[in-house]
């Protein structure tokens, strides 16, 4: 859910109030945005990094790709 | 009622926010270098088994060696029984019971690192190297990984005796490369703890066999060693299109286990014509290198027949001199191979179609 962001002109009356309403949207989006990223850190990311592990395991790993390749020229020469 | 907040509340709320950016800024930055490395991995990996299969098809169009059929690789080898455990291209002596690992032990919540050690290459520490003395399956485990201008490089764990953390105790070094078969290992020093205290400046152990095409391998010593520092001088052989020579290992254990000294296995050879005669003389591929020998210097013995667990019907080698021709039209037979260190592959002189 997006909050409301007031449009705050620099010039006019209610000085520190605007400066208040200012701080305080700040910190209102950081958190959102802190929220949002640690869900996303929390879920979406470490799967895509699961899934980049595993295409690196399949690979590099002891019954990989290259792992293979070396086994069939080592039956060759 | 809400209590309004005053000019320094509101002066912290800001500098909140400002850490939560920061915050944010540094997890992305830890995520953007371990995506950063795993794509080098990758990019270079992808290289590596391009160049890899050229060679392979290079290797197959110049000609099939009729005589490699003689060859048994034991990572892919119809190995039918026998006492042995197997990692990446080599078998080796069978563990008793699970091995311990020096920079790592177990919990009920699964492997914790001791991070009591050093990791340099070319002399120089960093910290994501430590990575590679880390157990796979710690969640933070970084990539090893860099890509050098230098062929030539020297790889070198130090564990730190003051913050010793249990016995360094081990016999065996179980190597994974995330580019199995891009360097080549020219040696191999170990200061023990003993060395650390009378300061020795040689290392007590050392092995200067060149092992080529090195990949996922584990290493067997003859007896237990107490670690302090272990430094290996490697060869690059592959270089990128970058014209940088990549190498990092996935990981790289110091295990400490006992093993079976009985340790053999029973590998079935099959061919596509009968058999006349099998040669004396043979070539092994072991953690040594390559070399030749024969099968009564390694106790290699080759039966006709393998039926419920049991070997019978002994055949008997040839050599140069003479030759024992097999006295039955066998077109497979099996090879009980004594495993005392790792092992890659065997390969018979002759073995002559009937």
């Amino acid at each position: 859910m997006s909050m409301i962001l007031y449009n705050i002109r620099h010039r006019g009356p209610f000085e520190y109030d605007k400066f208040v309403l200012n701080i305080l949207q700040v910190s209102n989006e950081t958190k959102r945005l802190l929220k949002n990223f640690n869900a996303a850190a929390d879920s979406k990311i470490p799967k895509k990094q699961k899934a980049i592990d595993e295409l690196l395991a399949s690979l590099s790993d002891e019954k990989g790709v290259l792992q293979n390749i070396m086994s069939m020229q080592e039956q060759i020469t | 009622m809400l209590n309004q907040k005053n000019s320094k509340q509101l002066m912290q709320t800001l500098h909140d926010s400002q850490n939560s950016i920061k915050e944010v800024e540094d997890k992305l930055s830890i995520i953007d270098n371990e995506l950063t490395k795993r794509l080098m991995v990758i990019t270079n990996a992808q290289e590596l088994a391009l160049k890899q299969t050229q060679e392979l098809q290079e290797m197959i169009k110049g000609g099939y060696d009729s005589n490699a059929q003689t060859k048994t690789v034991f990572a892919k080898a119809d190995i039918v029984g026998g006492t042995y455990d197997i990692f990446g291209s080599t078998v080796h002596p069978a563990f008793i019971k699970p091995p311990a690992n020096v920079f790592n032990f177990g919990t009920t919540k699964g492997q914790v690192f001791k991070n009591n050690a050093n990791v340099r290459i070319n002399d120089v520490v960093k910290e994501n190297y430590k990575s590679m003395l880390m157990h796979d399956s710690i969640a933070d485990k970084g990539v090893a990984f860099e890509e050098f201008n230098k062929p030539d490089i020297t790889l070198e764990v130090e564990v730190n005796p003051d913050d010793l953390l249990g016995a360094t105790d081990f016999n065996v070094i179980e190597i994974l490369p995330y580019l199995p078969g891009s360097f080549k290992i020219k040696g191999i020093e170990i200061f023990t703890m003993q060395d650390y205290r009378q300061k020795e400046e040689v290392a007590s152990v050392a092995y200067f066999d060149t092992l080529e095409d090195f990949g996922a391998h584990r290493y067997v010593l003859p007896n237990t060693k107490q670690l302090w520092k272990c430094i290996f001088h490697i060869e690059l052989t592959f270089r990128n299109s970058d014209g940088k020579y990549p190498f990092g290992l996935k990981h790289l254990y110091f295990l400490k286990g006992a093993q079976d000294t009985e340790s053999e296995i029973i590998v079935r050879i099959p061919r596509d014509h009968y058999i006349d005669w099998i040669s004396e003389k043979i070539q092994v591929h072991d953690q040594h290198g390559t070399y030749d020998s024969t099968c009564d210097e390694q106790g290699i013995k080759l039966y006709m027949s393998y039926i419920t667990n049991v070997l019978s019907l002994e055949i008997a080698t040839s050599l140069s001199g003479g030759e024992n021709p097999i006295p039955k039209n066998i077109k497979e037979f099996y090879a009980k191979i004594p495993v005392n260190r790792s092992m890659v592959s065997l390969k018979f002189d002759k073995i002559k179609n009937r």
